[in-house]
Formats: structure tokens, C-alpha cells, sequence
């Protein structure tokens, strides 16, 4: 701890153990990554709020909720699962490849990944078409004319899948981002914590889904 | 602050195989555990929070980092667990939700 003291610089030490002075030193692995886990924290609450809402009306509604779940297209959340699942692989993947030094792995699996969220949202969209086809949609005359719960649910249910949604073209966004930088040379086999934070990014979207699937799909098969 | 240890290729394909299995099972147990509403819930939920754990200490590193980032974990976690707490008062020992609104 002797460079903390009043005459010496500040020093601060990278991942590999070396030390850098604080004034203008611009790769702090170890911060860029703590400060990207406090904006998941965040994401975790928004989610989380929304969730709580979720359990409450689900324990004061619960026959409505299964009755309006059973109209969800299981296989269409089903196969949204296993997309995910895979994409997620192939970002973690990527994330291991960029360290190895395999750049154009690392790219092809990062392409691989932004593929796959865009049929995630393609089967989203046939998915949320069928159910307003149907007249299914927050406010439509049809849905407010049943009961309060399937009210609650489907509105939950196009909050919920919404946000996800949104925050899957986010995904993809940052994902071309992360191309376009790794053309440049800004994310290297030794530079390459926004690869990682992005990589964390769509687990949490992945997280969130592992809780959104069994609640909104799985239900309705419960007797 | 120099990592000692960090997640390998082959461990990370293992977790996508654990993963994969967790999520058919997702599938299946409604049709092989007739359970009620109640017990399916419980089993699904069981079955996420593995999975949760799984997915942050592997794919998101947790296992490997330092305390600092496990402390902020579980934080949000701790702090998510208390909502949740007080909401479940609220939910069973509120009298007619109807009320409420009216």
C-alpha cells in the first residue's frame, strides 16, 4: 500500500499484474467490468419489479393464469427457449476464441449469435401476430371482456415479452457494435472486456427468459 | 488481481450440454410429474434457480472472480429476495384484491 502516500502517484494494477499511474490511464479492466455488473443489478430490479407483479396477480388469479397460458403456442416458446439457449453459447464461445487470439472465430461466432436473435424476434413476431389476429392484445374489445386475471396475464405477458424483446435488439445492436470495433482494432485478444460485458449482457437476457418461459408457457399444462 | 484460473472451452461446452438437459427437462416435467399447479410451479422454479446458479457462475464468470462482483451479485439478489418477501405478506393476507381497485 506505499503508493498510496501523498508523494508518489497512484498505481493501479491490470489483469495481468501490471502496475499503470491513475492519471490518464484509460483500461481498467477490473472497473469497466464492476461498473457493467451494477448496470445489470439495475436490469435485475427492472425485471425483478415486474416479476413481483407477475407472482402476486399469479397467486390471486391462479385459475385465470392457466387458462390464459394454455392458449400461449408452446412450441413457439419452446423453440424461442432453445434459440436463446445456443445463442448464448455461441457469445460465451466467442468471448473464449477472442482470448485465444482466433479473431475470426470470434467474429463468425458473434454473426452466428446476431442470426439467431433475429429468428428469436422472427418467431416472436409470427407468435404476438397470432395472438392479436385473434384479438388479443392490451385493451382490444375481445380481451376486456373476460375475466380480470386473463386480463392481468396477457397484459404481463406483452410487458414482459416486450421489454425481453427490446432488450434483444439492444443485443443485437451491441453485437454489430462489437464488429465494427473489433474492424478497428479496438477489441483485441488483450482488449477485450466490452466483448465480455456484452457477453454478460445477453446471459442476463437469457437469464430473464429462463424465468419468463416456465411462468407465462409452462403453466397452462399444470392441472 | 491476476486470475488464476478461468473458464476453459471444454468446460464451457460441458455447461451448455448440463444446460441443455435442465431446459428439455423444463419441457418434459409437466407431462412425466402430473403434479398440481402448485408442485409444477415449485419444480419449474427449482429448475431456473439451478439453472440461474449454473448460468452466473459459469457463463458469466462469477466462479472465477473476485469477491467484490459476488458481493454485488448478491446484493441484488438479497435485495430482490426481499421484495418478493414482503410482497408474499402482502398477497396471501390481503383480503380481496378487488377492494383494492374499487
Amino acid at each position: 500500500m506505499e503508493q498510496h502516500t501523498n508523494s508518489g502517484p497512484e498505481i493501479i494494477y491490470d489483469k495481468a499484474g501490471n502496475p499503470h499511474e491513475v492519471v490518464d490511464y484509460n483500461d481498467d479492466y477490473t472497473g469497466a467490468k464492476l461498473g457493467f455488473w451494477f448496470f445489470l443489478f439495475t436490469e435485475l430490479l427492472l425485471f425483478g419489479g415486474m416479476f413481483l407483479v407477475f407472482s402476486f396477480y399469479f397467486y390471486r388469479f391462479p385459475e385465470n393464469f392457466v387458462e390464459a397460458s394454455s392458449t400461449l403456442n408452446i412450441v413457439l416458446g419452446g423453440t424461442n427457449t432453445f434459440i436463446l439457449l445456443v445463442s448464448t453459447y455461441f457469445m460465451g464461445m466467442s468471448l473464449i476464441n477472442l482470448k485465444n487470439g482466433e479473431i475470426s472465430k470470434a467474429r463468425l461466432k458473434i454473426i452466428i449469435t446476431i442470426l439467431l436473435s433475429i429468428a428469436f424476434l422472427t418467431v416472436k413476431y409470427f407468435e404476438w401476430m397470432a395472438e392479436i389476429h385473434h384479438g388479443i392484445y392490451p385493451d382490444s374489445d375481445i380481451l376486456n371482456a373476460k375475466e380480470s386475471g386473463i386480463i392481468l396475464y396477457f397484459g404481463l405477458y406483452f410487458t414482459m415479452t416486450g421489454l425481453h424483446g427490446v432488450h434483444i435488439i439492444i443485443g443485437i445492436a451491441l453485437m454489430i457494435w462489437i464488429l465494427i470495433l473489433m474492424s478497428g482494432k479496438k477489441v483485441t485478444p488483450t482488449n477485450y472486456v466490452v466483448l465480455e460485458n456484452v457477453a454478460l449482457y445477453w446471459d442476463l437476457v437469457h437469464l430473464v427468459w429462463v424465468f419468463l418461459f416456465p411462468l407465462f408457457y409452462i403453466i397452462g399444462l399444470g392441472k | 488481481m491476476e486470475h488464476t484460473e478461468t473458464l476453459t472451452e471444454s468446460v464451457f461446452i460441458k455447461v451448455f450440454f448440463v444446460l441443455l438437459a435442465l431446459t428439455i427437462l423444463t419441457f418434459l416435467q409437466p407431462y412425466f410429474m402430473s403434479a398440481e399447479l402448485a408442485g409444477t410451479v415449485g419444480i419449474q422454479m427449482f429448475i431456473a434457480v439451478i439453472k440461474t446458479f449454473i448460468i452466473g457462475a459459469y457463463y458469466m464468470h462469477l466462479k472465477y472472480e473476485s469477491a467484490v462482483f459476488k458481493f454485488v451479485v448478491a446484493t441484488a439478489v438479497i435485495t430482490l429476495a426481499i421484495f418478493f418477501i414482503i410482497l408474499s405478506f402482502d398477497a396471501i393476507y390481503r383480503n380481496d384484491v378487488n377492494d383494492f381497485f374499487s
